[in-house]
């Protein structure tokens, strides 16, 4: 524990060797399965994701709109875990990414249509969700699906270090890695960045003072104004390759 | 929900002054009683939402990874799911995570002090039962749950060692030793809103069903501990709401979780005097 507070009090550096606020590299990977409507792979320094878009297809007797489904390889944290725990965590979590995308869909435009989106998380090491968020958005412009904005996410970090004097100093992180994320607070915040509102955030924990929650969000909106940055540019590269192999572009 | 009964919720939210149908205004809750039963059992209504919690201990082994603390499980039941259905509902999925979290994560009950002895801790179950649904689930579960765990008394053990090295856990009656509240350092409470989407936003506490079912509204929960700040922002997705909406919700929270706090430490207080007050009555009858 004392390095990790001199490694941040003396460098300002994290054990990764990150600082604060330096995200870990975003790299972006469309049209990966020939099977599925839309697909990609998005890997967050080695956390992998990928998403599946199925659809629209005709919802016969189920609901139409979007139906998500989350899981997590067995092999994707180094531990462990109870199938029947990770099953009711994966629920919440297809849930609450279900309710992200629902709003940001224009799923007007399919009325009677499901779509599917399937989203594993092949590696987890730190920051799944949110990675797992921006897949999906990518997997849906792979998709061709009409969205109001580009969702983006990222994960912040509460980074709480003993001074040698015995108080407590916080740090907050951006993109928190699986090492950070055992050792401390660490919430998902999803935002439209096109007008910096946030779509979702699940924070619980006691902050020690109270206009932290101000310092949080605006990190959290940062980090995921860079992350849309990045996703854009590679988006734009990869749709820009396809288009001049099919011979839409000179 | 129908079209009309939407249009008409909303409308009637953004008239000039804003009206709804259970609530005097748009920050405010609806009428909240509290009912207790034995000890560690309430049931909250808010509203038409009643939610019943029931907090019992047993003394067990601690987990493996956390020798050093009691453990708490907690359950919630909608009881207007068919009771034969084998697994548990998306509704009562979330609650229970929510639960989880609050009370675990905000330290809502210390668990050092559920510790007995070597091995042998105290094994607290809180089941949250809904009777009734009429909205903002998240507050009254929260409340109820919170509400059973500071009514609850926990029995005082007497632990004697024995030359041996072995121990004996021995639970004293209650009639001679006056069991003890939880150690509740945190005591989180939640705050539900609903924001609509207008410019400005139009914020609205404590939701009702139909409220909640208005499709562009989004939830936004509050969680407030004991000293007035700010433990927790939940935001299951739904439609953006700009980062400065966000504080006038915590400050809102604050405001409206601040006597609610008040009144549940005042009736749990008054109903132990009341119980204490008929354990005398009922020992001097039987003593005449």
């Amino acid at each position: 524990m004392s390095k990790v507070s001199d490694l941040l009090r003396e460098r300002n550096l994290r054990l990764d060797g990150r600082t604060l606020t330096t995200h870990r590299p975003i790299s972006l990977q469309m049209d990966t399965h020939q099977t599925a409507s839309g697909s990609s792979i998005v890997v967050t320094g080695t956390t992998r994701v990928v998403a599946n878009i199925y659809g629209p297809y005709d919802c016969g007797l189920n609901e139409p709109g979007l139906e998500v489904t989350y899981s997590s390889a067995p092999f994707a944290t180094g531990m462990r875990r109870r199938p029947q725990a990770d099953e009711r965590r994966n629920r919440e979590v297809a849930d609450l990414i279900e309710h992200t995308f629902t709003q940001a869909l224009l799923l007007e435009t399919f009325p009677h249509s499901l779509i599917k989106l399937e989203l594993q998380v092949l590696c987890d090491s730190g920051a799944a969700l949110p990675t797992a968020i921006n897949a999906a958005t990518t997997a849906l412009i792979d998709a061709g699906i009409p969205m109001k904005d580009m969702v983006t996410a990222c994960e912040v970090g509460l980074i709480e270090v003993t001074r040698p004097d015995g108080s407590i100093a916080t740090h907050i992180a951006a993109d928190t890695s699986a090492e950070e994320e055992r050792r401390g607070v660490h919430f998902p915040i999803a935002v439209m960045p096109s007008t910096g509102e946030v779509v979702a955030v699940m924070l619980v924990h006691t902050l020690p003072r109270s206009d932290l929650l101000d310092e949080l969000l605006e990190v959290g909106l940062d980090t995921c104004k860079w992350t849309h940055g990045q996703l854009v540019g590679q988006v734009k590269a990869l749709v820009g390759e396809k288009m001049h192999v099919c011979g839409m572009v000179e | 929900m129908g079209v009309n009964n939407q249009v008409f919720i909303t409308e009637a939210l953004q008239s000039d002054p804003p009206l709804r149908v259970k609530h005097e205004t748009l920050m405010s809750f609806r009428k909240v009683a509290f009912e207790f039963g034995n000890v560690g059992c309430c049931l909250v209504s808010l509203g038409d939402t009643r939610v019943s919690a029931t907090v019992t201990a047993t003394i067990g082994e601690p987990l493996q990874n956390q020798q050093n603390e009691g453990r708490i499980l907690i359950s919630v039941n909608d009881t207007a799911r068919h009771a034969t259905m084998a697994e548990k509902s998306l509704l009562e999925n979330l609650l229970q995570a929510h639960l989880t979290r609050v009370i675990t994560r905000l330290n809502a009950v210390n668990r050092e002090a559920l510790v007995i002895a070597d091995n042998k801790v105290w094994i607290l179950r809180v089941d949250a039962k809904i009777l009734n649904n009429d909205g903002n689930l998240t507050d009254a579960c929260t409340l109820a749950a919170v509400a059973a765990l500071r009514h609850f008394r926990l029995p005082i053990t007497d632990v004697t060692h024995h030359a041996d090295g072995s121990q004996r856990v021995k639970v004293m009656p209650a009639s001679s030793h006056d069991p003890r509240p939880l150690d509740m350092p945190g005591e989180p409470l939640s705050c539900s809103f609903m924001v609509m989407p207008t410019t400005p936003p139009t914020i609205v506490a404590d939701p009702t069903a139909e409220e909640e079912e208005t499709a562009a509204c989004s939830p936004v929960t509050v969680l407030i501990d004991g000293a007035g700040r700010c433990c927790g922002l939940i935001k299951p997705g739904g439609p953006p709401i700009p980062p400065d909406t966000i504080s006038a919700l915590v400050k809102a929270a604050d405001e409206l979780t601040r006597p609610l706090c008040k009144r549940l430490s005042d009736e749990v207080a008054v109903d132990h005097q009341r119980r204490k007050a008929e354990m005398i009555r009922d020992a001097r009858m039987r003593d005449t």
